[in-house]
């Protein structure tokens, strides 16, 4: 057996116990609120009262929690010593970690669907169960472009703490830049009324956060799992229309699950516990957010005081202390130009 | 044969080595030395390929240190190993037994037991030296043909100094087993080195044979029935020169032989050889480059 093999067993039987004990922990919460669902007359049953949104939320939470469990390992420069040196590939360790990973979401995940299935099955024959096949491999599909995003965010960063922050604010950033593009820029200086009234506006907002093909999903599958949904549930067609948003979710984690192996294997074990310098973290994130947020504060000025107080507190997390670098105070300082945008759209 | 040639590497913008060439022959056991912050522990980390090195090649029997192949050959010891709440002895073998097949429980248990550890129990719970001896276990258990050793004797009571010394004497007769080894314990690594690099302004300063570079200095007493200073010596080849009155302590650099005959020409009352060691020459190694004065 080749030492990637031996590694990923290795891997898998260490994480057992917790593999285990998560698993435990989401079939208890799950199955009370699926038990309770079904208490509820047909009309009152919702999709989110079946248990499948329960399922949804768990995936979500395992995508981000894993990987960032996974691999803090290797934000260690002591544990780094105790792993780099051994025979394996570093491609092979960043491969059998990844897998190791994602093979104890699907166990979990798996598990907690299967008895809500068999709940299900068992007490009502409200639901068309065979679509939950279909939306089983699916989710799980959605959940690996999910855990690969994550997986390659936590990598970029050099200590476990950064790491968690950069993926808290990766979940918002992006919905943050489509709001601050379409409420300070279109809706203020081009066409609001359009914009407002403009249901695209708002499907590409909510697209931009990451769990939203996740729950896009589960919508459209509810609607076929329930059968004689009383509602009239309009954004079905609405979601069938944009269904290349799934698309663009799928490439971008591909292109996260790639760019997670070139950062295992390039980046180097002495950067472990070192400030977090990369493009993707706090270098990029502290100023897009604190600018989007000022200007989204829409001349608010207690809002904006405590946009710029946060930023400063964002940048003595990044640094360490208050040795800021130029590029820090310069970053800074253009907040002021924001400030100003903010009080003229508020206005 | 381990092969270093050319190797550079910076941590950040600090350059910590420059250029480096050198090699650890088949069943050598190697000092590697230098003052705090020299590169010690970063060479240590580049040979055994935690860290990939800026420019240079590292050879293991002429394969890449990066190569699969060439790492099962080798175990690398760091100076203060990570281990988690739950780790123990036995948690760790399993790992590593995953990587070196030719690991064997009876024979790691048998170091544990020599050592006095239980196997079972939590690392946690153990004190630093404890923690070092269970590592030892760790790394002789796997037998590999190059050891590489960070710090190794931090922590060790005199004891457990014995017995690792013994024990890596055993390997190495043995198992042919090469070992790198770095620490500021020049005494101990006297004791079993056979040859040492020291690491001074990020490159090899100096390197060779110990006993060989041990003999290329010597040392005397010698006490003066009239006054005299330390110009009494201008001319010779001095090292250092320590003075209590009429009493002297120098450190001479050539054969013992030839520097008795030409201190007995400065007519002491009293002239003695003394026994000069590896940590004094390393001290006087140090100083004359500039450190410690």
């Amino acid at each position: 057996m080749s030492s990637f093999k031996k590694y990923l067993l290795w891997k898998l039987k260490t994480s057992a116990l917790r593999t285990v004990l998560f698993t435990v922990l989401a079939v208890m919460l799950i199955l009370p609120m699926v038990s309770e669902a079904v208490d509820y007359t047909h009309s009152d049953i919702s999709y989110s009262s079946c248990g499948i949104s329960n399922l949804e939320i768990l995936l979500g939470i395992l995508c981000t929690v894993i990987p960032i469990i996974e691999l803090s390992g290797f934000k260690n420069r002591r544990n780094i010593d105790t792993l780099y040196f051994l025979p394996i590939r570093r491609e092979k360790l960043a491969a059998a970690h990844y897998i190791s990973g994602f093979l104890q979401i699907f166990f979990i995940y798996t598990v907690a669907f299967f008895a809500t299935y068999a709940y299900l099955t068992i007490s009502t024959d409200w639901f068309a169960l065979g679509y939950m096949l279909p939306y089983y491999f699916l989710s799980l599909l959605v959940g690996l472009g999910i855990y690969s995003i994550f997986a390659f965010i936590f990598s970029q960063a050099n200590t476990v703490l950064d790491g968690v922050i950069f993926c808290a604010a990766w979940i918002f950033v992006v919905y943050l830049v489509i709001c601050g593009i379409q409420e300070c820029i279109i809706e203020s200086f081009i066409n609001s009324q359009y914009f407002f009234n403009n249901r695209f506006a708002y499907f590409l907002r909510d697209w931009g956060l990451i769990y939203e093909q996740l729950d896009s999903l589960t919508v459209i599958f509810y609607d076929m799992i329930e059968i004689n949904d009383p509602r009239n549930n309009s954004y079905i067609p609405w979601i069938m229309d944009h269904v290349y948003m799934f698309f663009i979710w799928g490439a971008a984690g591909i292109a996260a699950a790639i760019g997670y192996f070139i950062t295992f294997v390039k980046k180097g074990a002495e950067k472990a516990g070192e400030i977090s310098d990369t493009p993707f973290g706090y270098k990029t994130l502290i100023p897009v957010i604190a600018y989007l947020a000022i200007l989204l504060a829409k001349g608010h000025v207690i809002s904006i005081s405590l946009y710029v107080a946060m930023m400063v507190i964002a940048y003595v997390v990044y640094r360490r202390g208050f040795k800021f670098k130029k590029s820090d105070v310069i970053c800074m300082l253009c907040s002021i130009p924001a400030i100003i945008l903010s009080l003229i759209i508020g206005s | 044969m381990i092969e270093i040639k050319g190797l550079s590497h910076s941590l950040g913008k600090k350059l910590i080595l420059n250029d480096i060439d050198l090699t650890l022959n088949d069943g050598s056991v190697m000092g590697l030395v230098g003052i705090n912050g020299a590169g010690k522990t970063t060479l240590l980390r580049l040979v055994s390929g935690v860290y990939n090195a800026d420019a240079g090649e590292i050879l293991i029997d002429g394969v890449p240190n990066s190569e699969e192949s060439a790492r099962r050959e080798l175990f690398f010891l760091p100076d203060d190993p990570y281990y988690t709440t739950y780790t123990t002895g036995k948690n760790l073998f399993d790992m590593y037994s995953v990587f070196y097949p030719q690991m064997k429980r009876e024979t790691f248990e048998q170091y544990m037991k020599d050592f006095a550890l239980d196997s079972k129990k939590p690392i946690r719970n153990f004190s630093k030296g404890m923690r070092r001896q269970l590592y030892i276990a760790l790394a002789l258990s796997v037998r590999p043909k190059y050891l590489l050793l960070d710090e190794a004797f931090d922590g060790l009571d005199p004891l457990a100094r014995l017995a690792f010394k013994r024990a890596i004497n055993t390997l190495v007769e043995e198992n042919g087993t090469s070992v790198i080894i770095s620490s500021h314990s020049l005494r101990e690594l006297e004791d079993f080195c056979d040859c040492y690099a020291l690491i001074d302004k990020q490159t090899i300063a100096s390197s060779g044979d110990i006993a060989e570079r041990v003999e290329r200095f010597c040392k005397f007493q010698l006490a003066f029935t009239r006054e005299i200073d330390e110009s009494a010596f201008d001319g010779l080849p001095t090292v250092s020169v320590e003075q209590s009155g009429r009493f002297f302590r120098i450190v001479l650099e050539g054969r013992a032989d030839e520097m008795s005959s030409r201190l007995e020409a400065l007519c002491p009352a009293v002239i003695e050889q003394m026994h000069m060691d590896f940590e004094e020459m390393f001290i006087h190694e140090v100083e004359k480059r500039g450190y410690l004065k």
